[in-house]
């Protein structure tokens, strides 16, 4: 095995020597709520209740939040600490095969792990309890036909004003909104000493608000005249469409655009993890 | 060879290193005195690639080691004053990481753990910090590297360790490594270490070989006090002396006396030893 692969699998059990723990519970948090409510029902004297499809989907969003959050800081926040830092920072290996393994460890790993023993305990679950209804699997697959069936539908009625959104319900369309969100929290991980998490998601409001206060006038340039003329010239909803060309554009082509954007902002992040891993002191 | 010219370091606004010049050749064990916060820590960092060179320039072997290129980290060892406490086993942790260097000796881990008396399979975050130190002592050992750097290695070491690790150091560091080990504890490494540097605040007092010191420098046990004495200290059963060395004649350099005696005159010293 080269070096990098050697490397990665020693980062892959540094990841379970950290995380390990906390992982195994948010994994089996499809199990525990099921157990824990259906005896909490069962000791209150309402008989035992099977969690349904949505509040199980409720569930797995929170737990899929927390996993995002924690992961970064739990698996790598150790690096800005002096002593563990500097052993790190010391393996003979480059500092791009580093980040690269960090990033394939928060990205890849640890996603796909969470969503293979999660999904596969609920669906364990709903074979052996018809009560729960449709597994997340199914109700994943059944929801992905009835949202792309509803788009197409939309898109025909409003005359093509509003594309054909029916792409955007596959949940690989999500993958690479996942791997910002772990990547996010990475670099959080990496830049913060302490409080990484707390830190990383005051930054984002910040960054938000300073980027609503840059865009919202460049996008909405010229509105309220334009609204002001569709009025007094009777527009149609389709040509008032079409007078906000940047913005019509976008919307017409939101798959590509939400591609293009999301891979330059994960190009950016990754770019800035690996500077930050290059540049780190201690 | 370790070449550092001007070299300067601040933090901040804090000036810790400045102007500092010296060359290391190979296959020696260097021992690293100076007062606290005279910069041992921040110069063993830097040579470890850990920090950068705010001035001057800093080299190992033609490289520069804030590059952190794998070709110079494997070369290299740095063991901190303060080690961390991996959740894992010394024996998994030093196979684990030794990968990484191309001399790493698994065997060498864990003979050097012998030596020290300290379990392999023990969880390193289940060690004392004695342990834990000696643990890291042995990894570093067992790495083989061209250059290795200690930075207190002898702290939070008990009596019979201290022995152990300058035994641990004199067989199995290999004839052409170089290592430098920073100290407070001149004692601890006085049968190992040769030559010395005294580092001072912005300067460096001394490099020079033990033969060098007792050439310039005559080290005086009896009892006699000599006012002319650079240094002089009364202990048990009569002085030591550290004085001019006019006559030539051989005497055994006592490395806690040298030192105390640099800080006392630190221009007739670094004038002494510099031409």
């Amino acid at each position: 095995m080269n070096r990098f692969g050697r490397y990665l699998v020693t980062d892959i059990k540094n990841a379970i020597a950290r995380y390990g723990i906390s992982f195994l519970i948010m994994a089996t948090v499809s199990l525990t709520s099921y157990l824990l409510v259906g005896f909490f029902t069962l000791i209150v004297g309402t008989g035992w209740y099977s969690l349904e499809m949505i509040p199980r989907s409720v569930i797995l969003g929170i737990t899929l939040v927390i996993l995002t959050i924690s992961a970064p800081a739990k698996i790598y926040g150790f690096i800005t600490d002096k002593k563990e830092g500097s052993q790190f920072l010391m393996i003979p290996a480059s500092s791009l095969e580093k980040t690269l393994s960090m990033i394939i460890v928060c990205c890849v790993v640890v996603p796909f792990t969470f969503f293979a023993v999660y999904l596969s305990l609920d669906q364990i679950l709903c074979l052996i309890d018809g009560r729960c209804g449709d597994s997340l699997i199914i109700a994943i697959h059944n929801g992905q036909t009835v949202l792309s069936d509803v788009f197409q539908k939309a898109s025909m009625e409003s005359q093509n004003i509003i594309p054909d959104y029916s792409s955007f319900t596959s949940p690989w369309m999500y993958a690479d909104d996942l791997a910002q969100g772990f990547l996010l929290f990475l670099l959080g991980a990496l830049l913060f000493k302490s409080s990484k998490p707390a830190k990383t998601v005051g930054c984002l409001i910040l960054l938000s608000i300073l980027f609503s206060m840059i865009m919202t006038p460049i996008v909405t340039h010229g509105a309220l005249e334009k609204f002001k003329e569709a009025t007094a010239n009777n527009m149609t909803p389709e040509e008032l469409f079409n007078t906000f060309p940047f913005f019509s554009w976008s919307v017409k082509h939101a798959v590509l655009v939400d591609c293009i954007s999301d891979t330059i902002v994960n190009i950016g992040l990754a770019i800035a993890i690996y500077f930050r891993v290059r540049k780190i002191k201690h | 060879m370790i070449k550092i010219k001007k070299l300067g370091f601040s933090y901040d606004e804090h000036v810790v290193l400045k102007d500092i010049s010296m060359e290391l050749q190979e296959g020696k064990i260097y021992g690293l005195l100076g007062e606290n916060g005279v910069g041992k820590t921040t110069l063993l960092t830097l040579l470890a690639g850990l920090k950068k060179v705010d001035d001057g320039m800093l080299e190992i072997d033609g490289q520069k080691p804030f590059n952190r290129e794998p070709s110079f980290l494997s070369n290299i060892y740095y063991l901190p004053d303060e080690v961390p406490a991996p959740r894992r086993k010394a024996i998994d942790f030093a196979i684990d990481h030794g990968q990484y260097w191309t001399n790493f000796n698994a065997q060498k881990f864990s003979e050097i753990m012998k030596v020290f008396d300290t379990d392999q399979n023990q969880r390193m975050d289940q060690m004392s910090y004695g342990q834990l130190k000696k643990t890291f002592i042995s990894f570093a050992l067992a790495c083989n590297t061209k250059y290795l750097f200690m930075d207190e290695p002898t702290n939070g070491l008990d009596i019979p360790s201290k022995a152990q690790f300058r035994k641990a150091v004199s067989k199995y560091t290999s004839d052409d490594s170089t290592l430098l080990i920073s100290t407070h504890q001149a004692r601890d490494l006085e049968a190992i270490i040769d030559p010395i540097i005294i580092l001072d605040r912005r300067d460096v007092l001394m490099n020079a070989s033990l033969d060098e010191i007792a050439e310039k420098l005559y080290f005086d046990y009896s009892s006699d006090v000599d006012p002319d004495a650079l240094y002089q200290e009364m202990v048990p059963g009569g002085n030591i002396q550290v004085l001019r060395n006019t006559t030539g004649a051989e005497s055994k350099v006592n490395i806690e006396a040298l030192f105390n005696a640099a800080l006392l005159h630190k221009n007739e010293i670094k004038e002494m030893f510099n031409k």
